[in-house]
């Protein structure tokens, strides 16, 4: 079995023009991960640039609505870029700044990851080229501004179904076009190894302070710990730590579109199978003959076939669970969190704010749900409205 | 049959079919045209909804074939009533998750009862090749190994033990990579010069992968007769005198 594999997940599916890269910065990712010096200066940008540590914030009225759990909301949302992606931008920007590389290139669903790329890329004086399905740069034309603003680049993508996947293929072929100078940012726990372990070990300080947080504020453990999966970054990020506590619950929720039983759905670990894609083995969802399946969310950020490849062993395992949500829960739960705590969340991590509404009341009043608050929800306002009948453009 | 023979006959002539596009019919009607033309190998790309390593135009032919329905089991049997016809060597070129999601000992196992001797799968380097190859050497099937210009040191390794004949990816140095590759291995060397790019059919490489004929069909509707004269003409250059330097 080759490297990088959780179970028989993960490896490294590339063109062979991509492995001497992917190589490289496997080697220097190794060499940085733990130099003090590159610990230091990481750690310095999240703290001062990013805004970090994240609050966890006790949800006292929710917790008092929904009847149960005592609710905790791991507050992502309030850093730089409103999201938990600066976490990896940071350090893979680093890495690669300290590889000598001079541009960065990045994949984008909602704008997120975009966005963080190319903020990251101004800080240190690099070259950034965005790839956004031409479907998306439609529904988030406010995050293709920030992007130019930024001085990123931004290349809608029209081929196949003009979403998340496709701009992975395209900025996989603009690595393989032009890899000397050039890395590519990827923005969650998927592709080739060393990806997804890369990335979950940036993205590990979410639950490295939950930890902390949680023993601070409770004096335990939480009960579970919930969060929104498409490639799964956040989650991976929020659960990584307490892995190794079996008596904490680890939770990912899936975008289930209009339904896993419809064909609108993203909601791979339960709906896919195992297959073979970007990079991964892992499960993906899939039409007959392994092609891969056009996939639907309300959340561009979820709208993704495949899953890392970290989750798929975590399920195969039964250490996490994974439960689709639809679009109609998550919009509702982007306006209950609105509405009852005064924070509009991200519609990626709706979906796990909506589980959470209805795990909560089935538990104990001792119980602790922390929930990753992945993202904040500025960026979904125009399309929630639409949702629900508005007439309103951005 | 094995790999090997499609280079018994001088530097081989490997045209590159998408299939399904337009339809299997013509795709059938093609190969036809290409082993009476002399091919002596023919590249049947099974398509994929993200074929990452085609350029856009044989993007567009998958995405077609895609659309109108072509499938696995349709291209096995189009295999079948060709292989009753002709007996020019057949590679298929696809993507892991083709050969994976079909069972990759039922995928094997079919390719060599229909004969196709070769199986190209550009998103399965020397790290992952051991999952199909275990397969394929049972089935005395040819995984072919891909070197690129960013190799480099790998392709020692790459080319050990390897069967078939090495293919070159396309770059702007492939030439200078069969030089370096020479050394290296006894096998046959074969260079793709890319999407949109004509192959220099004098190549000091045994074999070229052509494209173009293919591409031809996808923007400029070409029939089965004119792939026939293309693929004619090409075969005559590079089987001929070959003295002359000239570029299709």
């Amino acid at each position: 079995m080759s490297k990088g594999r959780f179970g028989e997940h993960g490896g490294q599916y590339i063109p062979e023009i991509l492995m001497n890269a992917v190589l490289e910065l496997e080697d220097a990712y190794t060499a940085f991960k733990d130099d003090p010096g590159f610990r230091r200066e990481l750690q310095q940008l999240l703290n001062e640039y990013a805004g970090r540590p994240s609050r966890l914030y006790y949800a006292e009225k929710m917790t008092r609505d929904l009847g149960g759990a005592r609710i905790y909301l791991k507050r992502e949302d309030l850093n730089h870029t409103g999201s938990h992606k600066i976490n990896n931008v940071l350090g893979q920007a680093l890495l690669a700044k300290r590889m000598g590389k001079t541009r960065l290139i990045a994949e984008t669903g909602a704008g997120q990851h975009g966005v963080a790329t190319a903020t990251v890329a101004a800080l240190m004086d690099m070259e950034c080229e965005i790839f956004m399905g031409a479907e998306d740069v439609k529904r988030q034309a406010l995050n293709v501004y920030r992007m130019r603003l930024l001085g990123a680049k931004v290349n809608p993508v029209t081929t196949g179904t003009a979403t998340l996947k496709d701009a992975v293929n395209e900025t996989m072929k603009e690595w393989v076009r032009r890899i000397e100078d050039t890395h590519y940012l990827i923005g969650s726990v998927v592709g080739p190894h060393p990806f997804p372990a890369m990335v979950r070990d940036f993205q590990a300080v979410i639950s490295a302070e939950v930890k902390e947080q949680i023993m601070a504020k409770e004096g335990r453990l939480p009960t579970c710990v919930v969060a929104c999966v498409g490639g799964g970054s956040n989650a991976i990020g929020a659960f990584y730590h307490l892995i190794e506590h079996p008596e904490v619950r680890l939770i990912g929720c899936e975008a289930a579109g209009r339904g896993v039983e419809s064909l609108d759905t993203a909601a791979t670990v339960t709906a896919g199978r195992v297959g073979i894609f970007h990079g991964m083995k892992s499960y993906f969802c899939q039409a007959d003959h392994g092609q891969i399946a056009p996939v639907y969310s309300i959340s561009a950020g979820l709208d993704y076939p495949g899953v890392g490849p970290e989750h798929s062993w975590l399920h195969d395992s039964g250490r996490a669970e994974y439960v689709p949500i639809t679009d109609e829960e998550a919009v509702d739960a982007f306006e209950y969190l609105s509405r009852i705590e005064g924070i509009i969340p991200a519609v990626e991590s709706a979906h796990a704010l909506a589980h959470v509404m209805a795990l909560a009341p089935t538990l104990d009043r001792d119980a602790i749900i922390v929930v990753n608050l992945s993202g904040r929800g500025d960026k979904d306002c125009a399309a929630m409205a639409r949702y629900r009948g508005e007439d309103i453009v951005e | 049959m094995k790999v090997e023979q499609a280079f018994l006959n001088g530097k081989a002539f490997i045209p590159f079919l998408t299939c399904g596009y337009p339809d299997l019919e013509t795709t059938e009607q093609m190969i036809y045209a290409l082993a009476r033309a002399g091919a002596d190998l023919i590249q049947l790309g099974i398509p994929f909804s993200d074929p990452t390593a085609e350029g856009p135009v044989l993007q567009r032919a998958s995405e077609e074939a895609l659309r109108a329905g072509i499938n696995t089991d349709g291209i096995f049997s189009l295999v079948k009533r060709v292989r009753a016809q002709v007996t020019t060597p057949l590679a298929f070129q696809t993507y892991a998750n083709i050969v994976f999601s079909y069972g990759t000992d039922r995928f094997v196992g079919r390719m060599a009862e229909l004969g196709v001797s070769a199986m190209i799968l550009p998103d399965v380097p020397y790290e992952e090749k051991d999952e199909f190859d275990a397969i394929c050497r049972k089935e005395g099937v040819s995984l072919i190994p891909l070197v690129a210009p960013t190799s480099g040191d790998r392709m020692a390794k790459i080319v050990r033990d390897a069967q078939g004949f090495i293919y070159v990816s396309p770059s702007m140095d492939a030439d200078k990579m069969v030089g370096a590759l020479r050394h290296l291995t006894s096998l046959p060397i074969v260079v793709d010069y890319g999407p949109g790019q004509f192959a220099d059919l004098t190549t000091r490489a045994d074999g070229v992968i052509v494209a173009t004929i293919m591409e031809g069909v996808v923007e400029h509707g070409s029939t089965p007769d004119i792939v026939y004269d293309q693929a004619r003409t090409m075969v005559a250059v590079m089987k001929g005198a070959g003295a002359q330097a000239l570029v299709l």
